[in-house]
């Protein structure tokens, strides 16, 4: 029998449409889907025994308490510690996503050195040693002489163990400047200390037992110090009593949730304060013996005299009538006063800082129980060693060798801040970081340093914080190798110099002997993770039993009483009452010159600080902002012929760039928010720093900040 | 010549019907054996009277254990209780060396998905039988089949190869989580399964 073609192919013809109707088409399209999660190439999930550690986040100051849960010793999912006497359980998005950061696009795995400076010259493999080497002449020459510049220490976490160490490392160099990083202090605390004129113990706001807090823009509900401390006392505000009113040129998370937000034009904060301040001196709602005490308060009250509330309320925006409640409100109950320390926007100025941290002094809420508390410092053994310093106070053109720590502040600022701190011939930058980021473009050579979750860390006491506290960041992933311990390298830099140890040459044992301090002072408890028990350190019998306590996440918290503050405060501090002028604040514009104010969320200000899987949080649910937009008033963008959603180039003297426009009705007209970071899937930079983006575009003041240029925004 | 040309067309249906249907998933599935034989009747029968989750346990923080090691079979096996060929093997290659048993599990799901026991057993008070049918009192294992594509028990998609089950509580593919869920109004997001 013969077969014909057609014959054939109807056959063919027949037996496909058969097979539509059999598991086949089906089935192997679902088990080849299938089929494709299981390629070796694609990550393992572990198997084995499940465990749970109990650590610490350290990717800001807050210090969070995280129990890890573990398969097979690897971590797999992190939560907060309910029942933790700190964070109160509460882990912020960035801390749930901590341990993914180990895995970033962009981490570093081993030293690199620039060819050139800036951030097209190319990225070099490189080793300890020869960065050390290479060091080692200027480094001696430092030594020798500081003529042609100094070494400078930045540090990104100040108050820890390591901190001492670094301290200890540039003392031995003539002029060495240990700087801290902006944002790393409390600014209101910072400023306090300089109108309290005191040098000893620690500042810290006493909020469990504060009924009024005046926020001048601290993002308290949106990671500020320990977001667990903040949220619960809010959270609790039907028992507590507590107000919180939120001055802030934008409706933020904080102002969304505050009792009162007074929507400011931003730039007159001073005026505000002044103006509160002159409520509080003309009706005597002061303590009386602020009179004697504060040696500057006729200069201050001739100042607020003319600050009426109804002149600054025309140029501020809140009626005059709510800033006389509000000066009632903080006179009549216990309060306290602070400013916010935007994480990309950076402190206010100088002088707005004095005149806020001022309004603590005259309400007397200095050593006032819900006021602001002096406690204890951890103890330590008090070395001598170089004072710190805030880096705007660093003189210009003064640093020929940078090392920048490698700690998460969670905050970010202008490069600008830095570049003009460096000698005129760009210096030399080392820069511990685990990550490439847009600091990395600053850098001569990069160090690797431990990832969060890779290494033994210290979590010490938060800003702002009531009492002292300590607890061990206890390592949940393996370390790699070629990853640099922060002590290993001044080990190494101290080496190539031609000094003598350090002290310490890991880590681990900068924080041994940290405890043996705390042992030998015989201060505060050791609370369990959990909080179901304490042991006062008194009772313990060696520092081994502290050591192995704090090792299974424990957390000693000091319970010395609070220190005595110096009673002759200054409301002023060094600031001359001319400096503050209300004629000069500016009027609205919403058609020429437009103030430009960037504006971040803590931690998440650059892409190498946000695990990718946080996309879900910002492009997918758009709960938060990415960065490259800009928030405008409707009218402001209505006035320049702009719409919703379009692309607007913004130009400021030091440039322009090109961002997406969201008409946003919570922001004052004539101004312009700049959304900061992240971008949690731009991995497109990998072999380069990223962009630094609207910070670039910032003016750096003399005083070191940056929140408001003035810009103009045209159809891109 | 019509009539032909139709015999031949209707010849490829059929011969695509009957291999799709029967040659197929017996070519799609391979049959492995289990490590030893079970008896869960024997267990859960009125002579023990065990429940599932006196082996089957969940642990102090609410996670499953699944299947339970050998530690938990030693507790009532560290000697040989009968005489069975099953029994001998348990305590002689698993329980005296302390080896765990490689059993090879019905329900194994892929690492993307992510099953909390406690929320169903516990909290929605779903029976063990819901889902995984009359097991416990099953007197032996059911034949272990593995698609030879996906690496996946034969249980996930179902005996019946039609994917359409024979009995309610045939099948774990992700269909059968979202049409409980909507039954039970609960809710079916992505991230909650896939994590």
């Amino acid at each position: 029998m013969n077969i014909t073609r057609r014959e054939l192919l109807t056959f063919a013809g027949g037996s496909i449409l058969g097979a539509l109707f059999t598991p086949i088409p089906w089935k192997l399209l679902d088990d080849s889907a299938i089929w494709t999660q299981n390629w070796s190439l694609i990550p393992r999930l572990p198997r084995g025994p499940e465990t749970f550690t109990f650590t610490g986040c350290t990717l800001c100051p807050g210090g969070c308490a995280v129990k890890a849960r573990r398969v097979n010793g690897h971590p797999v999912s992190l939560v907060g510690v309910a029942g933790h006497s700190l964070s109160n359980g509460i882990l912020c998005p960035m801390g749930i996503a901590g341990h993914h950061l180990a895995y970033h696009p962009l981490r570093l795995r081993r030293p690199f050195a620039f060819t050139g400076k800036g951030a097209d010259s190319p990225l070099v493999p490189s080793t300890l040693d020869e960065i050390a080497s290479n060091l080692a002449p200027m480094l001696k020459d430092i030594r020798s002489s500081s003529s042609r510049g100094t070494i400078a220490v930045l540090d990104q976490r100040p108050g820890r163990v390591l901190s001492d160490l670094y301290r200890k490392f540039v003392s031995n160099f003539p002029g060495g400047i240990y700087a801290v990083a902006p944002g790393s202090e409390d600014p209101t605390l910072t400023t306090l200390r300089a109108l309290c004129n005191t040098t000893e113990g620690t500042l810290g706001y006493d909020l469990e037992n504060t009924r009024v807090i005046l926020s001048f823009g601290a993002p308290l509900v949106d990671g500020w110090s320990t977001p667990g401390r903040t949220v619960q006392l809010l959270q609790n505000r039907n028992q507590n009593g507590l107000k919180l009113i939120q001055v802030e040129g934008v409706q933020s998370r904080t102002a969304l949730q505050a009792d009162t937000w007074l929507p400011i034009m931003p730039g007159t904060e001073a005026a505000l304060a002044l103006a509160i301040g002159g409520v509080i001196v003309r009706q005597n709602l002061f303590p009386a013996k602020i009179e004697k005490t504060s040696p500057d308060f006729r200069t201050y009250k001739t100042l607020v005299s003319k600050f009426e509330p109804e002149d600054v309320a025309a140029v501020c925006g809140i009626p005059s009538s709510v800033i006389s409640e509000t000066a009632h409100a903080l006179a009549s109950n216990p309060s306290v006063v602070m400013s916010g320390y935007d994480p990309a926007g950076g402190p206010l100025d100088n002088a707005t800082e004095t005149v806020i941290a001022g309004l603590n002094v005259l309400l007397g809420n200095i050593g006032r129980t819900g006021g602001i508390s002096l406690h204890a410092p951890i103890p330590s053994p008090g070395a001598t060693t170089s004072p710190a310093v805030g880096l705007a106070q660093v003189p210009d053109h003064s640093v020929r060798l940078l090392l920048i720590d490698g700690a998460e502040s969670g905050h970010t600022y202008p490069l600008s801040l830095l570049k003009r701190k460096l000698t005129a011939d760009g210096g030399t930058v080392v820069m511990l970081s685990p990550y490439l980021s847009s600091r990395s473009a600053l850098a001569d050579y990069l160090v690797p340093s431990p990832a969060a979750f890779e290494s033994l860390e210290e979590i010490s006491t938060p800003p702002g914080a009531r009492r002292s506290s300590f607890a061990l960041s206890l390592p949940l992933l393996k370390q790699p190798d070629t990853t640099v311990d922060p002590a290993t390298l001044l080990a190494k830099l101290a080496g190539a110099s031609g000094l003598p140890s350090v002290g310490a040459e890991t880590v681990e044992s900068c924080l041994r002997q940290r405890t043996h301090d705390i042992w030998l002072s015989k201060r505060g408890t050791l609370a369990t993770p959990t909080g179901s028990s304490q042991t006062p350190v008194m009772a313990m019998a060696s520092e081994e039993e502290l050591w192995k306590g704090l090792s299974e996440g424990g957390w000693w918290v000091d319970n010395m009483q609070d220190k005595q503050v110096n009673p002759r405060l200054t409301l002023l501090g060094l600031m001359t009452p001319d400096r503050y002028d209300k004629a000069s604040a500016p009027a609205l514009d919403t058609t020429g010159t437009l103030k430009l104010i960037p504006f971040g969320w803590r931690n998440a200000t650059m892409t190498a600080s946000v695990a990718p899987v946080l996309s879900k949080l910002f492009q997918e649910s758009h709960l938060r902002s990415l960065g490259g937009r800009v928030h405008i008033n409707p009218s402001t963008l209505a006035a320049n012929a702009l719409s919703d959603g379009a692309y607007v180039k913004i130009s400021t003297h030091s440039g322009n760039m090109t961002a997406q426009a969201v008409a946003d009705p919570s922001v004052i007209p004539g101004v312009i928010h700049a959304i900061v970071g992240p971008s949690p899937n731009n991995t497109a930079s990998k072999d380069r720093p990223e962009a630094e983006g609207i910070l670039g575009l910032c003016a750096v003041r003399d005083d070191g900040s940056w929140r408001i240029t003035e810009a103009t925004i045209a159809k891109a | 010549m019509r009539c032909k040309g139709l015999i031949l067309m209707l010849s490829g249906v059929l011969a695509s019907l009957a291999i799709g249907w029967f040659a197929f998933p017996a070519a799609l599935y391979r049959t492995e054996a289990q490590p030893m034989q079970f008896n869960h009747a024997v267990h859960t029968g009125e002579q023990n009277g065990m429940t599932c989750d006196m082996c089957h346990e969940f642990t102090e923080n609410g996670s499953f254990k699944g299947i339970p090691t050998i530690a938990k079979c030693t507790e009532c096996h560290s000697a040989a209780i009968g005489s069975t060929e099953s029994e001998k093997v348990l305590v002689e290659q698993f329980v005296t060396p302390h080896k765990e048993i490689p059993w090879k599990v019905y329900s194994r799901q892929p690492d993307n998905a992510y099953f909390p026991h406690a929320a169903h057993v516990k909290r929605a008070e779903i029976k063990c039988e819901e889902c995984h049918g009359p097991h416990g009192s099953s007197s032996t294992l059911p034949v272990y089949q593995v698609n030879r594509i996906s690496g996946y028990s034969r249980d996930i998609w179902g005996r019946n190869i039609s994917g359409l089950p024979s009995h309610p509580w045939e099948g774990m593919k992700m269909d059968r989580c979202v049409r409980c869920h909507a039954e039970r109004h609960r809710d079916d997001s992505c991230l909650d399964c896939h994590k």
